[in-house]
């Protein structure tokens, strides 16, 4: 009976110890606010110095495979939507009621004029997979306590950052953070997540804030409005007819 | 004096074949200067020429921080003051504004990003050769639908014809989208791949139109008589558009790179050349001194019969200057004729040679100038070099003992 109980204590000891690796706590944030599908409607707030500019999306996504991302509000540019399977991204562009294929030298330019790019739809982001992970520190942000980690790309990664710092709260497992660096070292651009809320069914950040870092002033900031998570999305709407509809 | 210099000049007639000799070496290497100097500064001349022509027009005006960054945000407004301003000053001989967008285009099943250059074809015409370039169909026209020319390349890429209409995605002054079609009315060849592979040239109000950029324009390309007036005609320019918070470029501060490439080539000539020096100097060196040893025993008579040592040394550098003297008026005439047949005849080049030349942008052609400076630089440096050379060979006169000479076998 004692050994039985000590065996128990061991496996869940080890299993606490687990769940505290710097890979498992990553996977979790990455986790958190992405489900087997999902469906929501969202604000994009696009500030620069000399405009800002708001549009409102409606969006499906299939995992991290399949998108599609609909503008329907303001009334200029609503109808044009986005559509990313796999690699590829096309947009729909109600103007001229045609598709475009996004090039793949197109990839790093901003998306919708937002400081989001191409790129930032289509990467596949598994971030430990591509990364060697370790926590650097204990850090406090927002009056919550997290762990600071340095993500380093692994040789051969299809990354293209030179290394990523991603803050983790430590109370819910949610992204609080993350810095971008190139190659040299210098710091690119900062996501921040804010505004923990329960929408469908789960806590998650409700607004996110993509920070340009080269250009001041420049920031993009989303506003989630209403998620669900793991509902049946049908498979057709990801396709060049649906999309043409 | 008069009789040193008649001295001198005996003295160096005396071994005909060694002043020969040295002469000819002084002669042949400043030819060789002034040839390769020349080719290099009228090649660079006629290719700053082409390009600024073609692209950044000798001055641009553009407001501060476009260079930097070039955003429609930093467009200004094209208004009559700023052109009665144009056309108040005396150097300037013809601008015409241009926008630039960065775009994505797309027919059938390509697409590409692509630079948008919205144009005034009028003014254009007075200061460019853009227009000269079309090789099929015809020029765009205001106000006629969105029309357009590609580049030769773009519409082989984009598997189009002349006469198609493609789709154009821009983001507007206010950053909204904004796509809409334009057909194409012609091709254009500037010859450069990138340019040819990029860049859509269209009616500057038929891209303001599509920006919603209202009057406002990126730039002002200014063309001017020549390059030696670009100086003057920046400062007195700047000083009229500094109040409307403008700023104006010369050429080469709109494409660096341009320059770089230039200086870069220049350099390498200018190491080759000064090598080229070196090796006259120590020929310099070789044939005085000889000159010099061999006659030791000559200057010890002299200086025993009481010539003073000052005046030997001057008739020995009185000497060094005549050879030196013939021999870099001679490679100056050769050296010009040489300039003045390749600018008559420029060199130019075909085939394999010519495409590798367009890729980066420049002519296939080799010209020359007859520039005064260079006859100037390259005298001045065959000076100094041959100065430097007889130094050594002078302080052996000045310290020469009379016994010692005499007995100096």
């Amino acid at each position: 009976m004692n050994r039985m109980i000590s065996f128990l204590l061991l496996i869940a000891l080890t299993a606490a110890a687990l769940g505290q690796t710097p890979e498992e706590i990553v996977q979790r944030a990455e986790n958190a606010y992405k489900g087997k599908t999902s469906y929501g409607i969202f604000e994009m707030k696009v500030v620069t110095p000399d405009y800002v500019r708001t549009l409102k999306m409606e969006s499906w996504w299939v995992g991290n495979e399949k998108a599609l991302i609909k503008i329907i509000a303001p009334a200029r540019e609503a109808g044009n939507r986005t559509l990313k399977i796999g690699k590829d991204i096309w947009m729909y562009l109600r103007n001229t009621e045609t598709t475009i294929r996004i090039p793949p030298s197109m990839m790093l330019q901003s998306w919708n004029g937002s400081d989001y790019t191409y790129d930032d739809l289509v990467r596949e982001s598994n971030a430990v997979r591509d990364y060697n992970i370790r926590i650097v520190a204990n850090d406090t942000l927002q009056g919550t306590p997290t762990w600071k980690l340095e993500l380093i790309p692994k040789p051969d990664a299809p990354v293209v950052w030179g290394k990523l710092l991603y803050w983790v709260r430590k109370t819910d497992y949610l992204p609080a953070r993350i810095e971008y660096y190139d190659e040299k070292g210098e710091k690119i651009r900062t996501m921040e997540f804010l505004d923990v809320r329960r929408m469908g069914g789960r806590n998650i950040p409700t607004r996110w804030i993509m920070r340009n870092e080269r250009k001041k002033g420049h920031y993009t900031e989303i506003v989630i409005q209403k998620i669900r998570f793991d509902l049946r999305i049908p498979d057709r709407i990801f396709s060049l007819r649906e999309l043409e509809r | 004096m008069r009789l040193l210099i008649k001295l001198a000049w005996r003295n160096i007639w005396r071994n005909r074949r060694r002043s020969i000799i040295t002469i000819l070496a002084v002669a042949f290497a400043v030819m060789l200067t002034v040839a390769t100097r020349g080719l290099q500064l009228g090649t660079y001349e006629v290719n700053i020429q082409s390009v600024v022509r073609l692209y950044s027009g000798f001055l641009q005006i553009q407001r501060p921080g476009y260079q930097d960054n070039p955003t429609l945000r930093k467009s200004f407004p094209y208004t009559k003051k700023l052109r009665s301003i144009l056309d108040s000053q005396a150097l300037i001989t013809g601008y015409a504004p241009r926008v630039y967008a960065d775009a994505l285009i797309s027919y059938r099943d390509n697409s590409y990003g692509t630079m948008l250059v919205g144009i005034d074809l009028e003014r254009e015409r007075k200061i460019s050769n853009l227009l000269k370039k079309i090789r099929q169909g015809r020029e765009p026209e205001s106000g006629r639908g969105n029309e357009i020319l590609i580049g030769e390349k773009l519409l082989k890429n984009l598997n189009a014809q002349i006469g198609d209409s493609i789709i154009v995605l821009v983001q507007g002054f206010d950053g909204f989208l904004r796509d809409s079609f334009c057909k194409i009315t012609g091709t254009f060849r500037m010859g450069s791949d990138e340019f040819d592979r990029t860049v859509i040239l269209m009616p500057i109000h038929t891209l303001q139109e599509l920006l919603g950029l209202e009057n406002r324009v990126s730039v002002i390309a200014i063309s001017l008589e020549k390059l030696d007036h670009l100086e003057p005609a920046k400062k007195s320019l700047q000083k009229a558009l500094t109040p409307l918070n403008l700023n104006v470029l010369t050429w080469d501060e709109v494409m660096p790179s341009f320059k770089q490439s230039i200086e870069l080539d220049n350099i390498g000539g200018i190491l080759f050349l000064a090598i080229l020096v070196i090796v006259v100097a120590f020929g310099i060196l070789n044939t005085v001194l000889m000159s010099v040893t061999e006659r030791f025993r000559e200057f010890g008579i002299i200086l025993a019969l009481g010539m003073p040592q000052r005046k030997l040394v001057t008739l020995v550098a009185f000497e060094i200057l005549f050879l030196v003297f013939i021999g870099i008026s001679a490679g100056n005439l050769l050296g010009g004729l040489v300039n003045w047949y390749i600018i008559h005849h420029p060199i130019e080049f075909s085939g394999e040679f010519a495409a590798i030349y367009e890729e980066y942008g420049f002519l296939p052609i080799m010209t020359s100038t007859l520039k005064l400076h260079i006859f100037v630089n390259t005298t001045l440096s065959v000076l100094a070099a041959a100065f430097v050379a007889s130094l050594y060979p002078l302080r052996k006169v000045a310290k020469l003992e009379p016994l010692k000479g005499i007995r100096y076998t």
